[in-house]
């Protein structure tokens, strides 16, 4: 097959550039987390403008007490020792995101292979459906990796604020309360549900570029 | 069972040579040799019938059944 369109070379270069990318985030991660700089203790900044979770919102620190301000000062999160926190994001976080690209720099790569094969003309070797099991099976994997990690740093996390974080919600003051169990979730989804299912279905997409193989030796050898 | 083409007999009569008869059916070489060296799975009839009129033949003298041969599977199905 010599004709192909434009889209699998356009596709194989954008996962090159994706691929590219996240291993140096990674990499610039792994620096960070080596180099393991520490929150000098007078650290002070703010009040700055910003969003959470979509509502605008203070930040500020001061005296090593992180503030954090929103619905016009209505809800007020204060953590005593930030420093402490930087830690825990550190030591918890750094690791997940870390896992996060280098599994996506790997998965944009797998991609790249594939649209290449894809622009030769190659859609059905067994080459190309090998790399498409690959794909779903690590789909299937990080998305219990990811999930575990993830329910590691929320435990982690909140065991933290727990402890050293006060919330005042319209004057009336709490601390957080302790997650009951440990949770192996992703984004709230139990198991990292939406990667393990796209696993899942990328496995079946699998069984049907095998089907298309047999039927791709049957033609060439038809005259 | 088997079947098999004698299509490197019927050329050898008619004195044509693969290169030449692949240019008049409108196959590639690959194609006709995959033909000629009895690889092909199927053949179809628009090339059996081009086959014939260029060879001056019939289908029987092309195709030939051969009881008892086992069939050589080529490539393994995925």
């Amino acid at each position: 097959m010599n004709k192909t369109s434009w889209l699998p070379k356009f596709l194989r270069w954008m996962f090159a550039v994706f691929s590219v990318f996240c291993a140096l985030g990674a990499l610039a991660l792994l620096v960070v987390l080596a180099f393991d700089p520490r929150l000098p203790a007078d650290t002070h900044f703010g009040p700055l403008q910003g969003m959470i979770e979509g509502v605008p919102s203070t930040l500020a620190m001061h005296n090593s007490v992180f503030v954090a301000t929103a619905m016009r000062g209505a809800v007020v999160l204060q953590v005593d020792n930030a420093t402490g926190l930087i830690e825990v994001l550190k030591h918890f976080g750094l690791p997940l995101l870390i896992l996060n690209a280098a599994f996506f720099a790997v998965l944009f790569d797998l991609m790249r292979r594939l649209f290449r094969n894809v622009g030769r003309g190659e859609s059905f070797t067994p080459k190309t459906i090998r790399l498409v099991q690959i794909i779903g099976f690590s789909l299937l994997a990080f998305s219990l990796v990811s999930a575990f990690a993830e329910g590691l740093f929320h435990d982690a996390l909140f065991a933290y604020l727990t402890r050293h974080a006060l919330l005042t919600v319209s004057g009336a003051s709490m601390h957080l309360p302790l997650p009951k169990e440990f949770e192996i979730s992703s984004n709230g989804f139990p198991f990292g549900t939406p990667l393990f299912f796209t696993g899942l279905l990328v496995l079946a997409l699998g069984e049907v570029f095998r089907q298309g193989l047999v039927l791709k030796r049957e033609n060439d050898l038809t005259v | 069972m088997t079947i098999k083409l004698n299509l490197d007999r019927v050329m050898l009569e008619r004195h044509v040579s693969l290169t030449e008869l692949a240019e008049r059916i409108g196959i590639t070489l690959a194609n006709l040799s995959i033909l000629k060296t009895n690889k092909a799975r199927a053949i179809r009839f628009t090339t059996l019938d081009a086959l014939c009129r260029e060879l001056n033949c019939q289908p029987g003298d092309l195709i030939e059944h051969v009881a008892g041969e086992e069939h050589a599977e080529g490539d393994d199905d995925a």
